[in-house]
């Protein structure tokens, strides 16, 4: 199945459930139908990438998935501002349903939907990986020509020299369903995650599933920000939020500020640490709201949506050098499998921290504590963490050099690796291989 | 011969210029990007870019769903500790699903040949 249709179809779920979202009966079936948004969502974010990399020239890759990127906020913001418009004059929350702005939560997916059939073609690179040169030939030219290019066009023929040897990416369509096949795939997908797990990278494997997983456990409070400020009796409340939304900005150029000129590992435990001492602080405002039970006042409160908004920047900084960081940190040959296994168990445990903060959401103060001591723990580790930045990619676990003696086990020190390569014992190949769960 | 010397060779007698990558061409065709800025291939990224605040808007809207009074007397019964957790984690248990289905760059890509 293409980059495209994989798209269109996480954007089809997200519509069609976020709509339907609107008209439940109960409970039950919001939760089937959240579940499916998060399908979708997943195949989006999965496809997105590929598609925006796959569509670019290599010297404006960067830019252009940036680009794309950039509009997460842009949806935070809608979804705010929708907020603000229909609640942030009306403090009984009923005269305009939830189920009126949960669909309207829908229309920016509708509108990618309806964008990305009109204007994005499949990825020419994926149809000629698929020997389907004419396809990728035309779309190529399409899209040469919208890059406002009137030169020579490419041809079939220049496809063909470069695609020809290669094995059809899919190797048939519509393959009989059996339990030998699934149990082969399985078994070379499990080959391929205990790779992770060989002792030349074992240390950086589990530092990095931690990094990721205390960072999704304290992330998991954005879902639950605004329960928390509510329970602090903040007044203007989808105001406040608004500007939650708006934090992400300056995290987000932050992050591509500090990027080189701090190094990753720096960033990475800086995001982590600030995320952490900026929650600390929000639990000793909410703390000393809980224990003097008078009504908060608005110094209070600003302190507590400052603390808020500092937190979410702080985490934006964050998951912004997580990606970054983990894959560079592997090598080629499982730098996919070592960036699915990372943000499947952020996924795992951004469900577990549900109930975590669902238990403890009429104790704010405690919630936010352990929130920030989960962002502590993640920043100690990312400190340990081998700064990636200015390093070249590595490839292979392990490497020969042209005597065949074995470096596996001085691979894992920098130092040799940037000796092999000037000394031409292996090659840098370019890698595009990076996408996300 | 093989499939690659025929190729060359074909592509030598007809334009005398080394065949051009994907990645080669879409280079040469961008080579004037700053300048066409307003070119229609901005509107391809714009359309990937609703598409990603499509599901930045689909995760976050939850936020504002569970602290909606009408919705916790109505669907939540009051419930955060059971329902509220449920509800606010089945997004995160799709995207770990559809995550791993759709994974074209790994081992994972040939589950979705069976699953779509």
């Amino acid at each position: 199945m293409g980059r495209r249709p994989t798209l269109l179809l996480g954007l089809g779920l997200n519509s069609a459930a976020g709509l339907l979202s609107a008209l439940v009966p109960g409970f039950y079936s919001l939760c089937f139908l959240r579940f499916l948004a998060g399908l979708g969502v997943g195949a989006i974010l999965s496809s997105l990438v590929t598609l925006a990399t796959e569509s670019s020239p290599p010297s404006k890759r960067g830019r252009n998935v940036a680009f794309v990127g950039c509009f997460f906020t842009f949806g935070t913001v809608y979804v705010a501002l929708l907020a603000l418009w229909f609640y942030g004059g009306n403090p009984t929350e009923k005269v305009i349903s939830w189920r009126i702005f949960v669909a309207l939560c829908a229309l920016p997916s509708f509108l990618g939907t309806v964008m990305v059939y009109i204007y994005v073609p499949e990825s020419a690179r994926f149809l000629a990986l698929q020997h389907r040169h004419a396809e990728a030939t035309k779309i190529a030219n399409h899209i040469g020509y919208a890059m406002g290019f009137r030169g020579q066009e490419l041809e079939e023929s220049e496809i063909q020299y470069h695609h020809s040897s290669y094995r059809p990416y899919h190797t048939t369509r519509n393959p009989a369903i059996s339990f030998t096949v699934l149990k082969q795939i399985t078994s070379i997908a499990m080959a391929s995650i205990s790779k992770l797990y060989t002792p030349e990278i074992l240390p950086k494997t589990l530092t990095l599933q931690v990094v990721w997983m205390t960072l999704s456990f304290g992330a998991g409070l954005s879902t639950w920000i605004n329960v928390v400020l509510k329970k602090m009796q903040v007044s203007n409340l989808y105001y406040n939020a608004l500007y939650y939304s708006l934090a992400s900005i300056p995290g987000n150029l932050a992050a591509a500020y500090f990027m080189d000129r701090m190094g990753r590992k720096t960033l990475m435990a800086f995001g982590m640490l600030g995320a952490s001492m900026s929650l600390l602080y929000f639990s000793k405002v909410a703390s000393d709201f809980m224990n003097t039970e008078i009504p908060n006042n608005d110094t209070n409160a600003s302190i507590a949506t400052l603390c808020a908004c500092i937190f979410h920047a702080f985490v934006v900084i964050a998951w912004g050098t997580v990606n970054v960081i983990t894959s560079e940190s592997f090598p080629t040959e499982v730098r996919s499998t070592g960036l699915g296994v990372c943000a499947a168990s952020a996924r795992m445990i951004a469900m577990f921290v549900q109930y975590v903060n669902g238990a403890l959401v009429d104790q704010p103060d405690v919630l936010l504590r352990i929130s920030s001591i989960a962002m502590l723990i993640g920043a100690l580790f990312s400190m340990t963490l081998r700064d990636t930045s200015f390093k070249p990619l590595k490839d292979e676990i392990s490497f020969m050099n042209g005597n065949g003696k074995d470096y596996r086990n001085l691979d894992h020190r920098e130092d040799d690796y940037d000796e092999l390569i000037k000394n031409g014992n292996i090659e840098m190949k370019d890698d595009t291989n990076v996408d996300f769960v | 011969m093989t499939d690659q010397t025929k190729n060359q060779n074909i592509m030598t007698e007809k334009t005398n210029a080394s065949p051009r990558s994907l990645d080669d061409y879409y280079e040469q065709a961008s080579a004037n990007d700053l300048t066409s800025i307003a070119s229609s291939y901005w509107i391809l990224l714009i359309a990937l870019g609703f598409a990603n605040s499509g599901d930045a808007a689909e995760i976050t809207n939850m936020n504002f769903v569970l602290s909606n009074e009408e919705f916790a007397e109505t669907i939540l019964l009051g419930d955060f500790k059971q329902k509220g957790a449920l509800l606010a984690a089945c997004i995160f248990g799709g995207m770990l699903l559809g995550g791993l289905l759709v994974r074209h760059k790994t081992q994972f890509h040939l589950f979705s040949v069976y699953l779509f």
